[in-house]
């Protein structure tokens, strides 16, 4: 059998060898031709200056329509956004950074420009805020510019937004419970989560309580632990730090959150969700299954622009207010985000003219980034808050920075991803808050022996 | 046969393209794993450590419950998982009762529906049906009756891992359970037909006659995907994100977290040497034992 | 020889309730895979509002429609271009190497096949930094060429291991034969054992797509721009910190998994004959 399949083939061989060769030679070419084709595709060359700025946040739209307004008023620049998640956005930079190819403008965090100028993957500033300051009130007026230096006292990044976390609340809810007016007090808030609860089996204080690389339970125990005078790492003086917090300070503030938990006014279902703008609170909060989040303001302006979509011509059941205060008061971080320069950049001057647009409040902020305030203390004094939202201009008042946790020895990352997991551990009952708060205690105290020489 | 010429003009494309792939990340790694190398410092290098980075991991207080997750949770109880439910299944599907139904055809497409899902996809499904208050899963075990209170599965440390493997194996086992019915449609009637006038029993039957037969196909599935889920990152990282707390943190996830959140790429690169000695170890192992009986001498 | 298989039925004493657990488990089964599938089906029809509530559903393709403003339809057709191109030359590079493992002798053969197989015991995110910089280089980031590349080389080790074990099930006597009649050897695989073995090749091509077109580590980390991105990578991206786009997962879901499947139907018969000679005796 196979002696006559072979013989035909052989007979038709040379032509199908043929054929097939021809086949072959042509789609190998048709491959090198699109291969290259593409190759050439990304970095086209053009009679004017092109830019990539990488944007992070949620406002993809609207940050692009700036752009296009940035590009009008500069006939020779061009923009390219690049957009990614705030997850991979650290560990892609750093990579792109040491081989060169990073992006000409960056959006960092605010906590982020210290430790990248100390990597070396940021160009100073300092020229070009001399030759054109940013801003409307210049480098000054800048709020958290003290976070935005290198250890050479160089600026590095430039403070864009600000934004801080307050408690938005449902007042409808509080309400139905009998209760009049937010909590002012630790105990004050787990009281008023639980009668909310009891008496209409909403959830009370809606917290993500999930774990994932960057998780919200590390500003609600910082706020926690703010508030009573202590922190993870506080300023020693003299160029030092130390950890401003013991073991058993730390498990009870672990404690206080896995109290809503294990009673159940923070639903057992949020254990599911981590981030701070998590879908499950968003529609928690506009269906009204929930009384009490604590939210950044964008993401408070998106839940009562939900709100209001879904809902047309219903009253606004929401109110904001500070954080529960201790003896310390009401704490709560400011956070926001700086613009960087990336070392590699070839064109510096193009880079800094679309820093300086957007760290403008016209039109960037007032036309498209509605719902973000300018990092600079005249744009805060200004900023009208519209209804509902007057909590997150008190919170502002008493709102601490990073500080040491920024400047200091221990990396934010490390902290922030250890306390979420050893929070994580305690809500699930793997661990107790005491075991928990042990090993993230001397976690945090052996990391700032190792770095601080 | 021999043809010294062929054999290095077939082998060289496929070689060129694994040594682009694999030689420099290996040697990168490797030599990474002996320095203390970080995320912040990538350009400039780090140290030489010698088998620091080795020590620490090897005596780290969650070193065995990593280890533990990947090897007995994930790996083992995944991949016999797959491997009975899909033997399970295509036994079923090849019975006669499904033949005289004349719905294999129709059967075998659907089953590749959840093979076709992108992880990314399957995960975001799995998690709304595993939700506690809204999830499809709860809704019908109260329903039923099983349940009073709803469970929410990726929170609660006795169910956490039954509901990742879950995952897992809706969106691989069509894959076992297709190469088993492939490689049941292969056996010659005659042998069963046989075994069945003698008077064997179904149960009988599977064990002297099905599963001899099956058995290449078994040994190759279960070394595949032991290899591809003990490295296996994604569906843990994007389903719990290795939580909660570091409850399912697998030796992957670690490599992650050490790596892109604190930083440290010489230590996360030892792990991943670990790692690859582990499999290459278990490989090893696996076809010294397989090919002892192979009539093939030496590569199959 | 007989391709009718065996089946365990009445004739083995299997009873009728034995037929009916094998029904049953088989429509078990089946709900488990399809309901999830459906149900993402049914929502990316469904407006946001109405989508994970119990309440009315109000039906729309909006979702789709926004979904292509975003120039998804780019992003697939970055994925098909991509993948397409290096499951073809995966393919191809693995059947000849294939077959050298399976039917020649050479020194060194155990070695370099156990070498293939080895590749396979590296966790991609180890890889990922070192190729990152391997591609910088190059100049070859934000390129689809260094994602084929991967691809490619990611695919060659299953596929190598697979079609072996299928051309160890096609006799050597015809390779003999031919080689007697004085074919080369490059006529005999192309000419002969290539149609043979189709159905092992179309199954490895198949899984070797399916890999493709889900990986998102790699295309992570060297597409940085929209245009190039591929369609998980996309995906991803609409789970923002902030908020989960959820109209654009939901319909960018189904069409990321739809390909997939339509691919799979014309070849599924080849497909699961394929899979099981994978390994056949």
């Amino acid at each position: 059998m196979t002696y006559t399949i072979f013989s035909t083939m052989k007979k038709l061989s040379n032509n199908a060898m043929r054929r097939v060769s021809y086949k072959l030679s042509a789609f190998s070419l048709m491959v090198g031709v699109f291969s290259t084709a593409f190759a050439l595709f990304s970095p086209l060359a053009a009679a004017e200056t092109n830019i990539t700025f990488r944007y992070h946040d949620s406002e993809g739209p609207q940050m692009r329509s700036a752009l296009d307004a940035f590009e009008k008023a500069n006939p020779d620049i061009k923009v390219t956004m690049q957009r990614m998640s705030w997850g991979e956005a650290q560990q892609q930079y750093l990579r792109e950074a040491a081989v060169g190819s990073a992006p000409d403008v960056v959006e960092i965090v605010y906590v982020w420009a210290r430790p990248f100028s100390t990597a070396g993957v940021l160009r100073p500033l300092d020229d070009l805020i001399a030759k054109s300051p940013p801003g409307i009130k210049g480098w000054n007026d800048f709020i958290a510019a003290d976070l935005a230096t290198g250890r050479d006292n160089k600026v590095y990044a430039v403070p864009y937004a600000t934004d801080t976390l307050a408690v938005l609340y449902n007042k409808e809810l509080f309400k139905a419970a009998g209760i009049s007016k937010a909590p002012s007090s630790w105990a004050e808030m787990r009281e008023t989560s639980r009668a909310i609860y009891k008496k209409t089996g909403k959830a009370g204080f809606g917290f993500a309580a999930g774990t994932c690389g960057t998780p919200s339970i590390w500003f609600y125990l910082n706020s926690y632990w703010w508030s009573k005078g202590w922190a993870l790492i506080e300023d020693a003086g003299g160029g030092k730090y130390r950890v401003g917090i013991t073991p058993g300070q730390i498990a009870e503030g672990l404690a206080y959150y896995k109290n809503f938990l294990d009673e159940g006014d923070n639903p057992k279902a949020m254990m599911s969700a981590c981030l701070l703008g998590a879908p499950e609170i968003v529609e928690g909060m506009v269906k009204g299954d929930i009384a009490m989040v604590s939210v950044p303001d964008f993401t408070a302006l998106r839940i009562i622009s939900t709100f209001k979509e879904r809902f047309p011509g219903k009253p606004l059941p929401f109110a904001s207010a500070p954080h529960p205060a201790d003896v310390a008061g009401s704490k709560m971080h400011f956070g926001g985000r700086m613009l960087g320069i990336s070392p590699n950049a070839k064109n510096p001057e193009a880079a800094w003219k679309l820093i300086q647009f957007l760290t403008q409040p016209e039109p960037a902020f007032t036309r498209f980034l509605t719902n973000y305030t300018p990092s600079q203390r005249t744009a805060v004094a200004m900023r009208s808050y519209p209804e509902g939202m007057s909590g997150f201009g008190e919170q502002l008042k008493t709102a601490r920075s990073w500080g040491p946790y920024a400047l200091g020895p221990v990396a934010i990352p490390l902290m922030w991803n250890a306390t979420g997991r050893a929070a994580g551990s305690v809500f699930i009952g793997e661990k107790t808050p005491a075991q928990a708060a042990g090993e993230l205690h001397s976690l945090i105290s052996s990391e700032l022996a190792k770095n601080q020489k | 046969m021999h043809s010294p010429r062929f054999v290095a003009a077939a082998l060289t494309p496929a070689f060129l393209f694994l040594s682009c792939f694999y030689l420099y990340p290996i040697l990168f790694n490797v030599g990474n794993s002996l320095t203390d190398t970080t995320l912040f410092q990538l350009k400039n290098g780090g140290e030489f450590v010698g088998l620091a980075n080795f020590a620490e991991l090897l005596s780290s207080p969650d070193f065995f419950r990593v280890l533990w997750n990947t090897v007995f949770w994930l790996t083992f109880v995944g991949v016999s998982t797959r491997v009975l439910l899909g033997l399970a299944l295509a036994l079923a599907l090849n019975s006669r009762i499904i033949e005289r139904m004349k719905v294999r055809t129709l059967f075998r497409i659907l089953i590749l529906v959840p093979w076709a899902t992108p992880p990314i996809v399957a995960i975001v499904i799995w998690r709304w049906m595993l939700d506690a208050r809204v999830g499809e899963l709860n809704k019908l075990l109260l329903a039923l009756g099983f349940i009073d209170q709803p469970i929410a599965f990726l929170g609660t440390a006795a169910w956490v891992w039954p509901a990742l493997i879950v995952i897992i194996t809706w969106n691989t086992l069509p894959l076992m359970a297709l190469s088993f019915l492939a490689s049941l449609q292969s056996l010659p009637e005659e042998l069963v037909e046989a075994a069945a006038i003698d008077g064997a029993s179904p149960l009988q039957v599977v064990r002297y006659i099905y599963l001899p037969h099956l058995k290449p196909t078994i040994i190759v599935m279960i070394l595949m995907s032991t290899f591809w889920t003990f490295n296996n990152f994604v569906y843990v990282w994007l389903t719990t994100g290795a939580g909660p707390g570091y409850y399912t943190n697998v030796m992957a996830t670690e490599v992650y977290i050490k790596a892109f959140i604190d930083g440290r790429l010489g230590y996360s690169s030892a792990v991943g040497v670990v790692m690859a000695l582990l499999m290459g170890a278990f490989g090893i192992l696996y076809m010294r034992i397989v090919t002892q009986r192979s009539r093939f001498g030496g590569v199959m | 020889m007989s391709t009718s298989a065996f089946r365990l039925g009445r004739s083995t004493g299997m009873g009728l309730a034995g037929e009916a657990l094998t029904v049953l488990y088989v429509l078990l089964v089946l709900v488990f895979f399809i309901y999830p599938a459906a149900w993402i089906f049914i929502a990316s029809f469904k407006t946001p509002e109405t989508m994970f509530s119990d309440g009315p559903a109000r039906f729309t393709v909006a979702n789709y429609v926004s979904l292509m403003h975003t120039g998804f339809g780019r992003n697939m057709l970055n994925s098909f271009y991509l993948c397409l191109v290096s499951v073809l030359i995966s393919t191809a590079v693995s059947i000849a190497a294939a077959y050298c493992f399976s039917r020649m002798r050479f020194r060194g053969r155990n070695i370099l096949f156990g070498a293939v197989l080895l590749g396979q015991t590296f966790p991609w995110i180890i890889l990922v930094t070192p190729l990152f910089i391997f591609f910088a280089r190059l100049g070859l980031l934000n390129n689809h060429l260094s994602l084929m590349v991967v691809y490619i080389a990611v695919t060659i080790p299953f596929s190598v291991y697979m079609l072996v074990g299928y051309l160890e099930g096609i006799p050597v006597s015809l390779d003999e034969a031919a080689l007697i009649d004085g074919a080369s050897h490059l006529q005999i695989l192309v000419l002969i054992i290539l149609p043979l073995m189709m159905p092992g090749v179309v199954a490895t091509a198949t899984y070797s797509f399916l890999v493709c077109w889900s990986e998102y580590l790699f295309a992570l980390a060297f597409l940085t721009t929209t245009e190039l991105k591929t369609m998980p990578l996309v995906l991803q991206t609409f789970f923002g910190d902030n908020v989960v786009e959820w109209n654009h997962v939901m319909a960018a879901s189904v069409l990321t998994t739809l390909p997939t499947l339509l691919i799979f139907l014309p070849v599924q018969s080849q497909l699961t004959s394929g899979l099981g000679s994978g390994a056949v005796k």
